[in-house]
């Protein structure tokens, strides 16, 4: 008899359900087997309980009212948390629940920061390269300058999640405090420029007569380093700060002058970050912030895409050479490039609104201001019309905080940029300086 | 067909090596004995092979417990004989009612403790379901499967009720 046999027919001894053929194999096996013999012979006991009817009906009970039935009865819910896997099962998803939410939340919470936090817009597809180290720049030279009337402020939170490059250059020492004077007098007036297109083919409006008055700009002497309360609050947290909704506020200048409007090449870039329209008409903001400006160079790298690279580095008229400025108020904007006493207008005074990118080609800087290898583009920003058409400052404006950005900092934007910032709200006009390195083609 | 007393030499044989792997010999060959004359008096017209050993199996048993219970009650065995003590009907008596009722407790708790498929083989087998039709119910190709099964829960049982059905 086969081992599965045996087990069969012991098996149904005991239950009792076996056939009157299998009994008789089963007995007269047993008869001449011991061990089968024995082991039914202990089966008895087992026979007799499950031969007694109320036994029978007890056991059928309790096993049809079990908890866990195979027969896809359904169990009670109580019944189905006694198991541990049924418990894991239930943990698990419990926590993954938990994760969900909490992810959400925190993801939640980063959009909206980075929203706050978000730097300029930014063309798409533009490929960031760092660039080399800048040398000593006149950016730095007029970061020098900040010393007083800097307002204490808290620190924000957010202000260290950005770069720090250049948070506060007026500590550095590797940056005297004294700078030798510069003088410029830009004896070209508007009307002597070339009015038309640029070399990208992109039309740059007429003069306005703002520039009669040939400028004179000095530079002076940098001031000595910053105090330690305008560190805690960089540039360019400022720059955005002053970018958020400050009430009823004007993002356009409306005193326009009409043919002097801004040239502003990359439309695009405008669409993307079109300001609040002006409702009001008013050309001034009922509500004033600081006055500050971001502005980038760009060039054009392999396959036209546009680059943000180190405003320190050296750039050649085949670069097709761009200046990027945003500014944080509605104002009016100029832009002129300055090398002794030689000046170039880039930009003529015209209305820009805050936070819309203005990209100016340089190439007039090459035609006009030949065989130089360093200029200074002065960014002059005035609140008003009439500010614009005063004689711009003979000096940039003390006390900025200024902070370039660089993509390989850690924790920064993709961003080559720098921040010029003035913190005191009540000035009405913000002068500038950008050095620009030229490279002989 | 084997005869009546060809059965029981053979049971008398396979009793005596029983009863001798549980008590000593001289109280196996009694035992023996006792369900032999049990055997041969008091059921004569049992002739069946297929009656005649289980009836030798539960006669044997009655005469095990007995014996068993005499000697915890006593510390030593009643050497009255046996032969006088009712054994066709074990639930006139209130010792072995008890006892049973126990043994049925065991059970129940024995079969609360086994896994899903011991409980739902079990409970397939006293609604009298055969082995076939359980490995229908179970969805098993193989019923060889369903008797390893079965072997596996009856041990199951017999572990969790100490051993001894009783």
């Amino acid at each position: 008899m086969s081992e599965h046999e045996l087990e069969k027919l012991l098996g149904g001894f005991a239950a009792d359900t076996l056939t009157e053929e299998e009994r008789q194999r089963l007995y007269r096996a047993a008869l001449d087997d011991q061990r089968l013999f024995d082991a039914l012979a202990d089966e008895q006991a087992l026979k007799d309980l499950l031969a007694d009817p109320a036994v029978r009906s007890r056991l059928l009970k309790a096993l049809r009212g079990a908890p866990d039935s195979a027969d896809g009865r359904r169990l009670p819910w109580r019944e189905w948390f006694r198991r541990p896997m049924n418990l894991a099962l239930a943990g698990g998803l419990a926590s993954a629940a938990v994760a969900v939410v909490l992810g959400t939340t925190i993801y939640r919470d980063s959009l909206m920061r980075a929203a706050r936090e978000s730097p300029a817009p930014r063309e798409e597809g533009i490929v960031q390269q760092p660039a080399a180290k800048a040398p000593s720049s006149q950016v730095e030279r007029q970061a020098a300058s900040q010393e007083k009337d800097i307002p204490i402020e808290p620190a924000r939170p957010d202000a260290g999640r950005t770069d720090r490059r250049s948070r506060d250059r007026t500590a550095d020492p590797k940056h005297p405090p004294t700078q030798p004077s510069l003088s410029l007098r830009a004896d070209t007036s508007p009307a002597d420029k070339p009015v038309g297109q640029d070399q990208f083919g992109e039309t740059h409006p007429a003069s306005p007569p703002v520039e009669s008055a040939p400028p004179s700009l000095d530079v002076t002497p940098a001031a000595p380093a910053a105090g330690q309360a305008a560190r805690v609050l960089s540039a360019r947290s400022l720059f955005h700060r002053s970018s958020e909704p400050q009430g009823i506020m004007s993002d356009r200048p409306t005193s326009g002058h009409g043919e002097g409007e801004a040239t502003e090449l990359r439309q695009p870039e405008k669409k993307r970050l079109q300001p609040i329209p002006n409702t009001l008409g008013k050309a001034e903001a009922t509500a004033r912030g600081p006055l500050g400006i971001r502005y980038s160079l760009m060039i054009t790298g392999p396959g036209g895409l546009d680059l943000e690279i180190d405003p320190a580095t050296a750039v050649g008229q085949d670069d097709r050479p761009r200046v990027t400025v945003q500014t944080t108020e509605p104002g009016y904007l100029s832009i002129r490039a300055i090398h002794g006493d030689q000046a170039a207008i880039l930009l003529p005074a015209g209305p820009v609104a805050a936070r819309t990118p203005v990209t100016i080609a340089l190439s007039p800087v090459f035609a006009e201001l030949r065989g130089v290898a360093q200029v200074r583009l002065a960014v002059l920003l005035t609140r008003t019309m009439h500010d614009a058409g005063k004689a711009p400052p003979q000096e940039a404006t003390a006390g900025l905080m200024i902070e370039q950005v660089s993509p390989e900092s850690p924790g920064a934007r993709a961003e080559q940029a720098v921040y010029a910032v003035d913190p005191r709200s009540e000035r009405s006009r913000l002068l500038v300086e950008m050095p620009l390195h030229l490279r002989p083609n | 067909m084997m005869e009546r007393d060809q059965v029981l030499a053979a049971l008398r044989e396979r009793i005596l090596a029983f009863a001798t792997s549980r008590v000593s010999r001289d109280m196996a060959e009694d035992l023996t004995q006792d369900v032999l004359a049990v055997l041969h008096d008091k059921y004569p017209h049992v002739t069946a092979l297929t009656e005649l050993v289980p009836l030798a199996f539960q006669v044997l048993r009655f005469k095990m417990l007995d014996a068993h219970r005499r000697a915890l009650r006593r510390g030593e065995y009643n050497q009255a004989s046996v032969d006088e003590l009712p054994l066709a009907d074990p639930r006139g008596d209130p010792a072995r009612q008890l006892e049973r009722k126990q043994a049925a407790d065991r059970l129940l708790a024995g079969v609360s403790r086994l896994g899903a498929r011991c409980r739902e083989l079990f409970k397939w087998k006293l609604e009298g379901k055969s082995f076939p039709e359980i490995q229908r119910l179970m969805g098993q190709r193989s019923i060889n499967t369903i008797y390893t099964w079965d072997s596996r829960c009856r041990q199951q049982l017999l572990a969790s009720m100490g051993g001894s059905w009783d």
